[in-house]
């Protein structure tokens, strides 16, 4: 992939080494981020393309399609704590986007 | 003594005006004097006149201090030899400045010029802790789809 989320060392004169999240960096400027895009009609359906990591869904870097679902998506994150206080989000809005994604995929709100 | 100073003045400059031409030139002094004291006023009335009326600009998107979308006249500007990409960039910077964050932001810039994706850059925290990332991308997402529906991006990365 042309984007990496990559971590970069940088020294500290006293205290050693210490990582530094860049967060995205750029590999490869010539290629054009429209070759990730899920070809139509076959994947049409695909709103969204995000990547997992260890501990669950990473949002570091993911691509949305431009579309009422994204907007609804988008809206019931922002709003998560409002409606679902109890529910601890270990990673702030990228446990609520998971979250979401669980609702979407059990309730088919949409 | 200043008293009388004041009142042998007072006896002089009567005893002058009593004459035509003392009291023609006085007048004319006097006239002279009001033209030069209103004269600036109006030359700085035309020049304020002078100047462009304020324009109104949009305060949440384009120009404003802080949200920059870059090329911010994508719109209007369509090279026929390199296609718009229907895939924008959506990016979160700011807090402490990072000079390792704004080189990165520096890649970015230059995949985003060399591809044609338009880039959207979020330079304030819109909300508290990390959510000013889903507000930054649902906001650049509700602009788009507020466009017709062949000028508008596909998908935001």
């Amino acid at each position: 992939m042309a984007l990496v989320s990559s971590f970069i060392i940088y020294k500290e004169p006293a205290n050693g080494h210490r990582w530094i999240d860049a967060d995205i960096v750029v590999m490869n400027p010539k290629i054009p981020l429209d070759i990730f895009i899920p070809p139509a009609p076959e994947f049409s359906y695909v709103n969204m393309l995000a990547t997992n990591d260890r501990h669950g869904l990473n949002n570091g870097c993911f691509l949305i399609r431009i579309n009422p679902w994204a907007v609804k998506l988008l809206s019931a994150v922002i709003a998560f704590h409002t409606f679902k206080p109890k529910v601890k989000l270990q990673y702030s809005e990228q446990s609520a986007l998971e979250e979401m994604i669980e609702d979407v995929r059990n309730l088919s709100f949409y | 003594m200043s008293s009388k100073m004041a009142s042998y003045c007072y006896v002089e400059v009567r005893r002058h005006l009593k004459d035509r031409t003392n009291r023609a030139i006085v007048l004319v002094l006097l006239l002279i004097i009001i033209i030069l004291s209103l004269g600036p006023s109006t030359s700085s009335d035309i020049s304020a006149s002078d100047k462009p009326p304020k324009l109104w600009t949009p305060t949440a998107f384009g120009n404003s201090a802080g949200v920059t979308a870059i090329p911010k006249v994508y719109d209007e500007v369509v090279d026929p030899l390199r296609p718009r990409s229907a895939v924008g960039k959506v990016h979160a910077v700011f807090g402490e400045p990072n000079p390792v964050y704004e080189r990165a932001l520096k890649l970015h810039k230059a995949h985003a010029d060399q591809q044609g994706h338009p880039m959207f850059v979020l330079r304030e925290r819109i909300l508290s802790g990390l959510w000013s990332k889903p507000a930054f991308i649902l906001s650049t997402m509700l602009q788009e789809l507020a466009k017709p529906e062949e000028s508008r991006l596909q998908w935001l990365l």
